[in-house]
């Protein structure tokens, strides 16, 4: 038995699905202690009981919509005219798009394909160096997962089950202190060529903000919808997903309307690979609340760490490795419902430490040697993947300082949350 | 022969077509569902009570049949770190290993899907809607077997490429 | 480590929704480790509290396979299983915990009965308590209550038929959109026990408790019934009588804590509103329309006769 479940580890190295081999270990786990084999369905349909889970499929689906149509070029462009103007206006751009871009479609490398292409030609020819553009780039990719309605946030939402309104505020401060550090860093390195005085015309602006019109009220629907006691956050995508559905194929008619059953299957099929996932670890985390194993650890490690700020350390160092070999639904499926009672057990407010989970994923989106970023953009680009390592090395010192800051200043996730209610 | 392989790769291309069109009905329901939910709500102050538990068994069964489709396309998650580094002459051999592992694995999921489903029949009462809950669940075993059926397709593809290759190569 | 020692011949693994920490779980483990201690280690419970095996229905699904030999199930659960269980949940029957009381005891053996039927042997009855009436603005009158933004409790037929004889359109929302809601305006009108409204914080937005028991919420502590069967006969005996003073126990605190929870409440500013005269028997039409709605279907014909005469019996009728 011991023997079948190294083979599937190793299966695991060797590229099958995850889902496949994460059921296999649940399998062979209940049979193994003489558990009925259903109990694993069992767990798989108390899926239907999540009520937090309807939002997933929607907003997979919205985000797939955006970034097969025009938005990523009419949002850019409109982010030019606003912002390009200043010293390191583009870089600036470059960051707050992609961080908006990754917020509406999850980080699943679509924001290095869909804007990240526009945007490194753009960097060059206003002279930025190679190196910072691709470092820029590159880490862009996962910028804004910490801003509503993230789709890893929602997840974590579902799988800690805590209140996912409430992890949409959490993100707002410590997203923006992330980006904030970042555009600081890249308004100091851009390059000091005078660029031409003043702002764009008004009447550019007028005709950009028109151009983008439909796409701009985006954040405020999720978020005031939800606030102003419209809908819950499970409906919030719903009416995401209609909206953009109406505005991108009747509005734009960016997307032929023959076009939208692919779209619609593709985006089914993202969101099937994330639930069979979720599925599988459902039950392999049952049997390990079976067998008690959460509490044990919980008792284990508490013998050898009594601080919570130490445990926040190893936690982080943990996360950080897990994420840089992991995708990021894998990693939370898998790793928050072994970390939710420990953290519980150390006093860690649960939304907070969602913050610092997805926090550490983003990282891990950039983290040598396996990030994922770093292949996407190795692949987009063109570059050996060695010299992405070099070139991400400062956003990466960036982000693990604002890691630090939200780590150990809790207040900065959860006071928006507190002074809501 | 020829004419049943034809028959059978336009049986299989319906089965596809019908399996997508389910799905994007799924969709749209979903967010029709819930949109007439906010409606409702914002005009008799109320919803359906039955609206909410059957947007949770929509997601299921749209998740599922997405998870059945990401098989056909060969799109599940998976660590793909030793696909760059094995030789283009193992790939086939390290394809045929891990489909036949995730068909054996899948089969044991419908086995144990189809034991769930047998047990709801029999204790499991109605449910949503006045349909028994087994038939809600029937999605378990469903999705399943379609999965396994896919695996061990890919397997058999595998089979002919490597078969494909080595009578190609002369001896 | 602490060194291996051979587990008890008979364990039951025994799952609850109710949170570690709380009264029916301490209570719980001190009638686990009785019986342990006077079966001379021979009987033995294994706990999972906080809902970590799921819901009533997937603990029920559980105990079915053999993974669990029993849980404390909530009536709303349990009650898609054992519709007669159902009964003592039907809006504004009872008007005291003593009326409520005979109604328990009356129907034990009836309640013992249908479970075994299902096969889970009946060990004792839980409480969590009155649920009240909590909204946003002061309720004291029936058109008060039909205008105001009703939620709708989650798998409880019963109070969602009552709430649309009544006239109005319930919203349906889970338990973690609630609070939200409360406070976006989504719905005005929560119901809960207090010591409830406390845990979920509830009572910060709906600070207007209507005082008049809209309902009564429970549950029942089950084990396997083949399980249990195969106990020797002094074990089964150990069970049901360190049960019975245990639960009597359990029954106490969980009222006394609903009794704290009120004065606490009313520290923080809840204000608790008198009904109107005349309310309450309006309240009970709707409620007897309501009943025969789902009379035969959301329970039998027959406890429901039994649950009136036991109440009637208690009203000095
Ligand atoms: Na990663
Ligand atoms: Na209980």
């Amino acid at each position: 038995m011991i023997l079948l479940r190294y083979f599937t580890l190793f299966m695991a190295l060797l590229g099958t699905p995850l889902f496949v081999v994460i059921s296999a270990l649940a399998l062979l786990s209940f049979s193994s202690v003489g558990i009925d084999l259903s109990v694993v369905i069992i767990e798989m349909s108390r899926l239907a009981d999540t009520p937090l889970l309807v939002s997933l499929p929607l907003f997979i689906f919205a985000g797939t919509l955006l970034s097969e149509s025009g938005t990523p070029r009419r949002l850019l462009n409109l982010s030019r005219l606003l912002l390009g103007w200043m010293p390191g206006g583009l870089a600036v751009v470059a960051l707050v798009v992609c961080a908006v871009f990754t917020a509406f479609t999850g980080a699943s490398g679509v924001t290095i394909f869909a804007l990240g292409g526009l945007l490194y030609p753009a960097l060059l020819k206003d002279q930025y160096t190679e190196k910072f553009s691709l470092g820029l780039v590159t880490t862009s990719g996962s910028l804004g997962l910490l801003f509503p309605p993230s789709l890893p946030l929602i997840l974590y939402g579902v799988i800690a089950e805590v209140r996912i309104d409430q992890l949409f505020l959490a993100g707002i401060v410590p997203g923006l202190v992330m980006l904030v550090l970042l555009v600081a860093f890249s308004m100091h390195k851009g390059p000091r060529v005078d660029r031409q005085a003043g702002g764009p015309a008004r009447g550019e602006i007028i005709a950009g903000l028109r151009e983008a019109a439909w796409e701009l009220p985006l954040p405020v629907i999720v978020l005031g919808g939800i606030y102003g006691g419209f809908f819950v956050a499970g409906e919030a995508a719903a009416v995401t997903a209609l909206y953009v559905l109406v505005v991108e194929v009747f509005i734009y008619r960016d997307i032929a309307f023959s076009r939208l059953p692919a779209i619609m299957v593709q985006s089914m099929m993202f969101f099937g690979g994330i639930l069979v996932i979720l599925a599988a670890s459902m039950a392999t985390t049952n049997f390990l609340v079976d067998r008690e194993v959460p509490m044990r650890l919980f008792e284990f490690i508490r013998h050898y760490i009594s601080s919570k700020y130490t445990f926040l350390l190893l936690l982080n160092v943990f996360l950080l490795i897990v994420g840089c070999m992991l995708d990021i639904f894998s990693a939370l499926v898998l790793v928050v419902p072994l970390i939710v009672p420990i953290a519980q057990g150390y006093g860690v407010d649960l939304i907070h430490l969602g913050i610092i989970f997805l926090t550490n994923l983003q990282i891990g989106y950039c983290t040598p040697p396996v990030g994922l970023n770093l292949f996407l953009a190795s692949y987009r680009f063109e570059k050996p993947v060695v010299e992405l390592y070099a070139a991400t090395l400062p956003f990466l010192v960036l982000q693990m300082a604002s890691l630090v800051l939200i780590t150990y200043l809790p207040f900065l996730s959860l006071f928006l949350v507190r002074w809501w209610g | 022969m020829n004419a049943f392989g034809k028959w059978l790769a336009g049986l299989r291309r319906f089965g596809q077509r019908l399996e997508e069109a389910f799905l994007c009905l799924l969709l749209v329901s979903m967010i029709l569902l819930a949109c007439l939910q906010i409606v409702l709500r914002g005009l008799f102050g109320g919803g359906l009570l039955w609206a909410e538990p059957l947007l949770r068994y929509l997601v299921l069964w749209s998740g599922m049949f997405g998870a059945a489709v990401a098989t056909r396309a060969g799109r599940h998650i998976a660590l793909d770190l030793v696909s760059y580094l094995v030789p283009a002459g193992m790939k086939s051999w390290l394809n045929l290993l891990i489909h036949l592992f995730s068909s054996l694995v899948l089969a044991a999921l419908t086995w144990a899907a189809v034991i769930f489903v047998r047990n709801e029949a029999e204790f499991g009462g109605t449910s949503l809607l006045s349909i028994p809950a087994w038939a809600w669940n029937l999605v378990f075993p469903l999705a399943f077997s379609l999965m396994t059926y896919r695996f061990l397709a890919a397997g058999v593809a595998d089979i002919l490429a490597i078969a494909g290759k080595s009578s190609a190569r002369p001896s | 480590p602490p060194p291996a020692i051979a587990g008890p011949t008979y364990l039951f693994k025994v799952a609850s929704l109710a949170p570690e920490g709380s009264v029916w779980i301490k209570r719980f483990r001190e009638f686990a480790r009785e019986v342990e201690e006077q079966s001379g280690g021979e009987v033995g419970f294994k706990i999972y509290a906080g809902g970590v095996m799921g819901d009533d229905l997937a603990m029920y699904r559980k105990m079915r396979v053999g993974q669990l030999n029993g849980g404390g199930f909530t009536m709303t659960g349990i009650g898609s299983v054992v519709p007669d269980f159902r009964v003592l949940g039907i809006p504004f029957l009872f008007r005291s915990y003593a009326e409520v009381d005979q109604a328990r005891q009356g129907l034990y053996d009836h309640f013992h009965k249908v479970f075994a039927d299902n096969g889970l042997e009946l060990i004792a009855l839980t409480e969590v308590g009155f649920i009240y009436t909590m909204s946003t603005a002061p309720i004291a009158t029936v058109a008060e209550l039909q205008k105001s933004n009703c939620w709708a409790p989650d798998n409880d037929p019963l109070s969602a038929g009552f709430l649309e004889t009544l006239g109005t359109t319930p919203t349906p929302l889970s338990i973690p959109d609630v609070l939200t809601s409360l406070q976006t305006g989504l719905v005005s009108t929560v119901f809960n026990s207090l010591y409830g409204s406390i845990v979920l914080q509830w009572y910060t937005k709906a600070s207007f408790i209507t005082d008049m028991p809209f309902g009564y919420a429970y549950g029942a502590f089950l084990l396997d019934r083949k399980q249990f069967a195969r106990l020797p006969e002094k074990h089964g005996a150990l069970i049901k009588t360190v049960a019975a003073r245990h639960f009597d126990i359990l029954l106490a605190d969980t009222r006394k804590s609903n009794e704290e929870a009120r004065s606490v409440l009313q520290d923080n500013g809840v204000t608790l509103v008198k009904i109107e005269p005349g309310a309450l028997s309006e309240l009970e039409m709707i409620r007897d329309k309501t009943v025969l709605r789902f009379k035969g279907k959301a329970f039998s014909q027959e406890i429901y006769d039994e649950t009136m005469r036991l109440l009637a019996r208690s009203r000095g009728h």
